[in-house]
């Protein structure tokens, strides 16, 4: 599941809230929880050296403390963990990130349990901090974000100076795309997530900072909200050059086409850059961000074959299927 | 006012004057169908995108402005006025048939029986798989209706069934049948929402709040096509909903078989809920409202409320969803919000009225 | 009315009839007869049966036992829209679910002459008219029937059951809620009908004194059963009222009309009776 999306469930579900109120639907309550009010207040410092025992509830905090080396620390992850995908295999499952089991991360006895604010996940942090287990939310809307979490988890892994070099690493790599992204012709680009309502990925979000990394002007970024419900007309006048659509899924391909097939005045239809979306790295603000940044440059800035990955960058990975319910 | 029964001027022509006939029903739709176009050419002249129709009518196939028209807004609005038309229309038929104002396709939990089969397909007819069993792509159109109608029609069965068995049908127990079905059904939804892949969240919630979704023309010609199937079905009942004016047993004393007649306002109901549940999910208060005002204008024949509810449903939809399209600019509002906002202060005020109706007691 | 002659030997018939709700037997072996032109009176004391038996006569409730015939055949049988343009029922109380005006509660009457989408045609509309006019409801056709008082309303119900053209006509109780005045008018139209138009009408009345005078035979019942069934004078006898009513009656033919007047006493009067026949004895 990806980290970034969820957000836009959280601002879906708020727009309809008054319709299911009147109505006495009071059972969707739990989904429309505030995520934001989870803040990195209270938050614990780490010991020097670390923690030994880690509890992680998001793939984005799981990848990051693979990628410092630290992997033999977790002892508790997600059920949407699944990167690295060999190492994540055998570390024990501690609920969703919608829902994290605040039993079973108990019995794992962690020294700290990592996050990031999730709609479903606040009662869960509360309860966890009440019994005592160290808990730090750290933020993932932007870039900024970005950076300053890689550095609070190499804090409590023990290796800051891996997180230093990791956050430098990666904006090395940013660099590269941006400085690629300066030869091209700057595209208007539409990233959605999904469908019935339209929702794309609007301003203040690492994915709109990325976009422009790769040369892309994030259309989305116009309108009001983090995820806004976008109206098909407006689509229309912005007139996109590359739609990048995540939100089909699965049937991905003929699907994507017909969608969008009436709206034949948007060059991206028009001139076939419609680019069905599946690499997990795009959507998880954490060490494969300068992948995800090369591979929106590839998404944004190729023609012809869709999903063509030009330029030696490397080829967006298959998205796993969706988890299922957890045994 | 004489009381005596062979008084009073003998053969006034005014009560002669014939109350239905195929020519002022021909006029009633005439006229509706009218009032409804002049509705959507208004609707079609708003958006948050501004656009000369008449010089994107004459602009070439992939101009931006005829796209934003013919593509992107009358493909919603026509959606509008079919959906609205069939919420107006079943909601108009359950007030005529349960004697109760306060029913609608919503309120009963008709939608949410529909909405919740009509998902459980959707996600089956795109798990991986699905295709392999001839569920997959083009085979949803099918499947996801036929799931709502069949959700919406053993929704009606059971609340009616529930409602039945604890003796006398009150409206309050209808009611509350109904509510107590869609926190149910929005339960199970919320509970599917959280296994869905999370690609198909958003639609998910979608259905719950009531969303305008263009599917495309093959969704939209069978919301048509259920629309029209309900308003054949149902104008053929009006005669047995008027009898059912003066109760059961007044009905079957009028040679109606009222079971006859509920089944076949069920049918009708569900069909309607079936073809607009997959392109708008559960929009509740357009069946509530509706009828309400449509009495006010015709009257209680139902012959012609009927229609009307379903002419102005339409008209009434199509101002809803305009106002969620444009109100908040480039983002859009779920159009059950709107609509919600108007219904819900209405339906405390019917069921206000309602409770003093009843201890003034009509008899 | 049309086709009066042609349908003059219809007439409705319980034979061995028993309804039961749940364990309560509400009615039980009872025999009753209507005839063309004919107006029966159903009388007896509150929970007796008496608006039972008029809605198995209708054909709204099937008994459990026995049957009801209807010229000759099992009411079962008849299709529902034919049993309905030949029996008309005036049920005690009529609930509208929603306001409308008095002709078209009337025009509901035609219901069972109409096709599927319920146009009238020409004969439906002077029916109506022609059953208006004889109710006495003309003037207020177009008042929406809520605003009625409950003479003028129990008149409306009555014109859209003569809409139906019926040749049977049942009423439960239509004189409930009507004063001296109206309930005597709306007797005397149901009377005309029966003697001008061969109309058979059934008719429960719990005014003793209004059965005598207008009906031409009486059925009287207790628990569920036929107590004593006839003309007016065999029917309403001094030991058979009391025992029935279960309560101590002054029966007796007035001055007027010749007919019996049944005067129910207050407990002073049932005393100072009582003291009365003690010392005559």
């Amino acid at each position: 599941m990806p980290d970034a999306r969820r957000a836009s469930r959280g601002a879906a579900a708020s727009g309809g809230l008054l319709a299911p109120l009147i109505v006495g639907l009071v059972l969707l309550g739990p989904v429309l929880a505030d995520a934001a009010a989870v803040a990195e207040e209270r938050a614990p410092e780490p010991p020097p050296g670390g923690v030994a025992r880690v509890v992680s509830l998001v793939p984005s905090v799981t990848e990051t403390v693979f990628a410092l080396g630290r992997g033999d620390r977790l002892v508790g992850i997600s059920t949407f963990c699944d990167y690295p995908p060999e190492a994540v295999r055998s570390i024990p499952r501690a609920g969703s990130y919608l829902t994290p089991s605040v039993e079973t991360i108990v019995a794992l006895r962690p020294d700290v349990v990592l996050g990031v604010p999730t709609p479903g996940n606040q009662a869960a942090v509360e309860q966890l901090r009440d019994l005592g287990v160290p808990v730090v939310i750290v933020g993932e809307q932007t870039l900024e974000d970005t950076w300053r979490a890689l550095r609070t988890i190499g804090r409590w892994v023990g290796n800051d100076d891996g997180a230093d070099a990791l956050v430098a690493r990666i904006q090395e790599t940013l660099d590269q795309v941006r400085a690629r992204a300066a030869r091209e012709r700057p595209r208007k680009v539409l990233f959605v997530v999904g469908h019935d309502p339209l929702v794309v990925a609007g301003r203040g979000l690492f994915i709109d900072e990325l976009i422009g990394v790769a040369g892309g002007i994030n259309v989305g970024a116009a309108s009001a909200g983090t995820w806004p419900r976008l109206s098909l007309e407006t689509v229309v006048a912005a007139a996109p050059d590359v739609i990048i659509d995540g939100a089909m899924g699965s049937e991905a391909g003929a699907n994507l086409a017909a969608y969008w097939r009436p709206y034949a005045s948007v060059p991206a239809v028009r001139e076939g850059r419609l680019r069905a979306q599946t690499s997990e790295a795009l959507l998880r603000p954490g060490p494969r961000i300068g992948v995800a940044a090369q591979e929106l440059f590839a998404l944004i800035h190729s023609d012809g074959e869709p999903d063509g990955a030009p330029d030696g960058a490397p080829r967006p990975s298959s998205r796993p299927a969706p988890p299922g319910p957890q045994a | 006012m004489s009381t005596a029964p062979s008084a009073g001027p003998a053969g006034t022509p005014r009560a002669l004057a014939p109350r239905v006939t195929a020519r002022r029903l021909a006029v009633l739709h005439a006229s509706g169908l009218a009032a409804l176009l002049v509705v959507m050419a208004a609707a079609a002249l708003v958006g948050p995108v501004r656009v000369d129709p008449l010089a994107a009518w004459l602009a070439p196939p992939d101009d931006p402005t005829r796209v934003i028209l013919l593509g992107a807004r009358v493909p919603r609005i026509v959606l509008a006025a079919l959906v609205g038309g069939a919420l107006g229309l079943a909601g108009a038929a359950l007030q005529a048939l349960l004697s109760n104002p306060l029913a609608c396709p919503h309120v009963l939990g008709i939608s949410g029986g529909a909405a919740l089969l009509g998902i459980v397909a959707m996600i089956l007819t795109t798990v991986p798989g699905a295709a392999a069993l001839g569920l997959g792509g083009e085979a949803s159109l099918l499947v996801v209706p036929a799931a709502a109608f069949a959700g919406a029609l053993a929704t009606a069965l059971l609340v009616q069934s529930v409602a039945r068995s604890s003796g006398r049908v009150t409206p309050h127990t209808l009611l509350l049948t109904g509510v107590v079905f869609n926190a149910f059904a929005a339960a199970v939804i919320t509970f599917l929402n959280t296994l869905a892949d999370f690609y198909r969240a958003h639609g998910i919630l979608a259905w719950v709040v009531g969303t305008l979704t263009v599917r495309g023309v093959a969704w939209t010609l069978a919301a048509a096509t259920t629309l029209a199937a309900g308003l054949v079905l149902l104008s053929a009942s009006a005669r047995d909903l008027n009898a059912l004016g003066l109760g059961e047993e007044g009905a079957t004393s009028l040679g109606v078989d009222v079971a006859r007649a509920r089944r076949a306002v069920y049918l009708a109901v569900a069909l309607l809920v079936a073809g607009a549940v997959p392109v708008s999910g559960m929009i509740g208060f357009v069946g509530l409202i509706v009828p309400h005002v449509v009495r006010l204008l015709v009257g209680s024949d139902q012959r012609l409320v009927l229609p009307a509810a379903m002419w102005m449903g339409g008209a009434f939809l199509v101002v809803a969803d305009t106002a969620a399209r444009t109100v908040l600019g480039s983002t859009e509002l779920p159009v059950g919000v709107v609509t919600a906002l108007c219904g819900g202060p209405f339906f405390l005020f019917l069921l206000r009225r309602q409770a003093t109706d009843e201890r003034g007691a009509l008899r | 009315m049309t086709g009066a002659a042609a349908r003059a030997d219809v007439a409705l018939e319980a034979r061995g009839v028993a309804v039961r709700y749940g364990a309560r037997e509400a009615l039980r072996e009872v025999d009753a007869r209507l005839a063309p032109g004919e107006l029966l009176g159903i009388i007896g004391p509150n929970g007796s049966g008496k608006s039972t038996l008029v809605r198995v006569l209708a054909g709204v409730r099937a008994p459990d036992a026995g049957e009801v015939r209807l010229g000759g055949r099992p009411l079962a049988d008849v299709p529902r829209r034919e049993r309905a343009r030949l029996i008309a029922l005036v049920p005690q109380e009529t609930h509208l679910s929603f306001p409308i005006q008095v002709r078209e509660l009337v025009l509901l009457g035609r219901a069972p002459h109409t096709g599927p989408f319920g146009w009238e045609r020409a004969e439906d509309l002077r029916a109506a008219h022609e059953a208006m006019l004889r109710a006495g409801v003309l003037e207020f056709a177009e008042r929406s029937v809520d605003q009625l008082s409950g003479g003028e309303r129990q008149r409306a119900v009555l014109a859209r059951a003569l809409a139906q053209q019926p040749r049977i006509l049942l009423l439960d109780e239509p004189t409930a809620f009507l004063d001296l005045r109206h309930a005597v008018l709306l007797l005397d139209l149901v009377r005309d009908l029966c003697r001008s138009e061969g109309l058979a009408v059934a008719a429960v009345l719990h005014d003793l004194n209004l059965a005598a005078m207008y009906c031409d035979r009486l059925v009287l019942l207790s628990r569920g059963r036929v107590h004593a069934a006839g003309d007016a004078a065999a029917v309403l006898n001094y030991r058979d009222l009391c025992d029935v009513y279960g309560t101590e009656l002054y029966v007796a033919p007035n001055d007027v009309t010749g007919q019996l007047v049944v005067l129910p006493l207050s407990r002073e009067h049932r005393e100072r009776l009582a003291s009365r026949t003690d010392k005559a004895l």
